[in-house]
């Protein structure tokens, strides 16, 4: 009996091990929510200048090659302004936000279609709350109108970051 | 019989509900964990916690997954993105006793849909101050599943007491 239950733990293992080497290396992105390698796909012939299409899209694919394996997973998006900005809840962990802050470059994925493009940290309240109110619409069913200002937070409280990333081209100024 | 013992928890990893509860967004089984004994009147302490962990119950199985909460005037709100294709929920529909894990601690509970939008939108408020540290002079909940194009944002709210039988 305790063989087999040996061998069952030990098949469990070497199915959960080759199932993530799969997803890291072999998948061509993230698998449902397990984080992926270097993404498959074609690679666009020109960059759109404005990329409002996305929005059709529930979520993007953002491949960042900061580490020392590729490392890509899904994100929420808002394509606001004729740019993709990224929007990356901490309760999410902070995986590739750690990634885009030590290299900015990233490839995008919509649909089967891969951009190259660089993040640039958005910290401006105002396009925070501009930005959120459709992303809030497509994702939450929320509207928000009026007068939008940061909320106070209760004494105690674990704050929830909100981390957002402009995609820009690669070409441009940051 | 410890042989059958240990058979039924392998039985029970291999169909992936085994004695543990959710990691990250990977859901789990049965919450393990002191479970509160006292009734809980107000649950706005959980707004120091990000994610929860709900315990639901199954045909055959306690199934357990990581959501977002809320608290308005004391009650827990759980809110459910594209309710109707989530598993948790539908097991919530037909069962509402659940278990949740906030911090270390288990609470039994009872969830119930909130389908009659309440005055002023607390909930997306609460939703907005909590998730977005924003607040707006105008929140609405929409009613309904926005227009085709959005079609995705299927939004259920459940309003969560306490329940000691749970």
């Amino acid at each position: 009996m305790r063989r087999i239950l040996a061998w069952g733990i030990a098949g469990l293992l070497g199915v959960a091990v080759a199932a993530g080497v799969w997803v890291r290396f072999l998948a061509g992105g993230p698998v449902g929510p397990f984080p992926g390698g270097a993404l498959s796909g074609r690679a666009a012939e020109t960059l759109p200048d404005d990329w409002s299409f996305a929005n059709q899209e529930d979520y993007v694919t953002v491949e960042s090659r900061a580490g020392r394996l590729p490392y890509s997973q899904g994100v929420w998006f808002m394509a606001y302004e004729g740019r993709v900005h990224l929007l990356l809840p901490s309760f999410f962990g902070d995986g590739l936000k750690s990634r885009l802050d030590l290299d900015p470059r990233v490839r995008l994925r919509v649909g089967d279609v891969l951009y190259e493009q660089r993040a640039v940290l958005v910290d401006d309240p105002e396009i925070l709350a501009a930005m959120v109110a459709p992303f809030l619409v497509r994702q939450m069913a929320i509207e928000i109108g009026g007068a939008v200002r940061a909320a106070p937070r209760p004494p105690g409280d674990v704050p929830v970051e909100l981390w957002i990333y402009r995609l820009d081209d690669p070409g441009e100024a940051g | 019989m410890r042989g059958r013992a240990l058979s039924g928890l392998f039985l029970l990893t291999a169909l992936g509900c085994g004695p543990w509860g959710p990691m990250g967004v990977v859901p789990g089984g049965p919450l393990l964990g002191s479970e509160v004994t006292e009734p809980v009147r107000d649950w706005s302490f959980s707004d120091a916690y990000p994610l929860i962990a709900v315990e639901t119950r199954g045909r055959f199985f306690r199934h357990s997954v990581t959501v977002l909460c809320l608290s308005y005037d004391g009650d827990l709100y759980l809110m459910a993105r594209h309710a109707p294709r989530k598993r948790w929920v539908q097991e919530m529909m037909r069962d509402p006793r659940i278990r949740m894990r906030i911090g270390d601690t288990i609470y039994p509970g009872r969830a119930v849909r909130v389908t009659e939008p309440l005055p002023d939108h607390p909930v997306a408020r609460a939703f907005l101050r909590k998730y977005v540290a924003l607040e707006a002079e105008h929140v609405r909940a929409l009613p309904e599943t926005p227009g085709s194009e959005q079609e995705r944002a299927e939004v259920w709210t459940f309003r969560v007491t306490w329940d000691g039988e749970a």
